[in-house]
């Protein structure tokens, strides 16, 4: 199982990227990039519905977009999460990251 | 007129190798330094006996554990991992290593420790974009106590009584992830013949032939029918079950377990590193 981005933009600075499979240090790449070729955001939600594993490296991409958000100052949420994924942020402290940096959360 | 680039690339190929081999080389040494601080950690104790094993996925890892032993006879134990692997992790595993051996000298606990390791790296972490997470407690051996803090790393496994549990949550952001922070501390009494499993994430999440994770049931089934040998003879068949688990696929992440044993016949404490499996 590889990673799968499907990338939405709702208007030219509102954009979602879905997350789907391995979100690791074989797949990071992928995942940095799909941010990257994104300009002029003004919101930003990552929807983990379908991640299926992430490591240390993931977790490392998805604290680079919540640092972004504060530097270039946009909305970020961070929705969706199955009850693995929510229980890694949580032993991570994400969280409290999140919540210190106003990043929001949503499940559905 | 024709050219003769034989010699020329001859040359090329030659540097090249050269650079390869320089390369392997130092990669080997700085191995070395890194098993060697690793390994440092030999110390007596009674009352229990202390283990620490890692095995690296490539040459050198990421993943970090130390033993220290405080004024007041305690032990300071520390486990933890680096974001990411091989020689970005290493350094970063270095620096990790000595913000604790600085901070174990002069705080009073665990959670102080993990504050000031936080605040010694945090802007360094920030600024490389990574992370490390780590579990720190303080054992008490003629009390039985282990007091404990923790930034963001997986909590250890308690094996009592014919049950494998982990030990009581206590929260703390994982190094690097937000500046001042504090580590509220928990206690809990370590009865006689009790085992602590302190591990990193690349045990569980060591996958097969099938893409199967080793997950955290296998590993308290593995605790629980060895618990009662020698915390090297568990160490061992920890090892030996992961490894008969994945079978020939390439080791993915470092893999890392110190074993805390409680009232064991040979009390002693060391810490070793083992050979890493290619």
């Amino acid at each position: 199982m590889s990673l799968k981005i499907k990338q939405i933009e709702h208007n030219s600075t509102h954009f979602e990227l879905i997350i789907e499979g391995i979100l690791d240090i074989s797949t990071r790449s992928a995942f940095d990039q799909a941010f990257q070729q994104m300009e002029s955001i003004d919101k930003l939600e990552i929807d983990l519905k379908n991640l299926e594993f992430i490591d240390s490296t993931g977790i490392g991409g998805i604290m680079d977009i919540i640092f972004a958000s504060q530097e270039q100052s946009f909305k970020l949420s961070i929705n969706n999460m199955n009850l693995e994924i929510e229980e890694i942020f949580n032993t991570l402290g994400m969280f409290k990251i999140m919540e210190s940096l106003q990043v929001e959360r949503c499940r559905t | 007129m024709s050219r003769d680039y034989s010699k020329s690339y001859y040359s090329t190929d030659t540097k090249i190798d050269e650079d390869q081999r320089s390369l392997q080389r130092e990669i080997r040494l700085a191995r070395n330094i890194q098993m060697q601080l690793l390994n440092s950690c030999n110390l007596e104790i009674d009352n229990g006996r202390l283990t620490g094993s890692s095995i690296p996925a490539r040459l050198i890892g990421g993943d970090y554990y130390d033993f220290y032993k405080l004024p007041n006879g305690k032990i300071r134990i520390v486990i933890g991992d680096v974001m990411g692997k091989g020689i970005p992790a290493a350094m970063l595993m270095i620096l990790t290593r000595g913000a604790f051996r600085s901070a174990a000298e002069s705080t009073s606990g665990p959670g102080e420790t993990l504050t000031a390791m936080n605040n010694a790296i945090y802007e360094d972490l920030k600024k490389l974009r990574s992370f490390v997470t780590i579990f720190c407690c303080d054992w008490d051996a003629e009390e039985n106590t282990l007091t404990y803090a923790n930034a963001g790393h997986v909590l250890p496994l308690h094996v009592q009584n014919g049950r494998v549990n982990p030990i009581e949550s206590v929260e703390g952001v994982m190094l690097g992830g937000l500046p001042d922070q504090i580590y509220p501390e928990k206690s809990f009494k370590i009865e006689h013949s009790d085992v602590l499993f302190f591990y990193t994430d690349g045990i569980i999440e060591a996958q097969n032939e099938h893409g199967e994770f080793y997950k955290l049931d296998r590993l308290k089934e593995t605790l629980l029918n060895n618990y009662h040998s020698s915390a090297d003879e568990l160490e061992e068949a920890v090892v030996d079950h992961i490894f008969g688990f994945t079978k020939n696929q390439p080791q993915k992440d470092d893999i890392t377990m110190v074993i805390l044993q409680n009232d064991a016949e040979n009390a002693s404490l060391k810490g070793f590193n083992s050979p890493m499996n290619t």
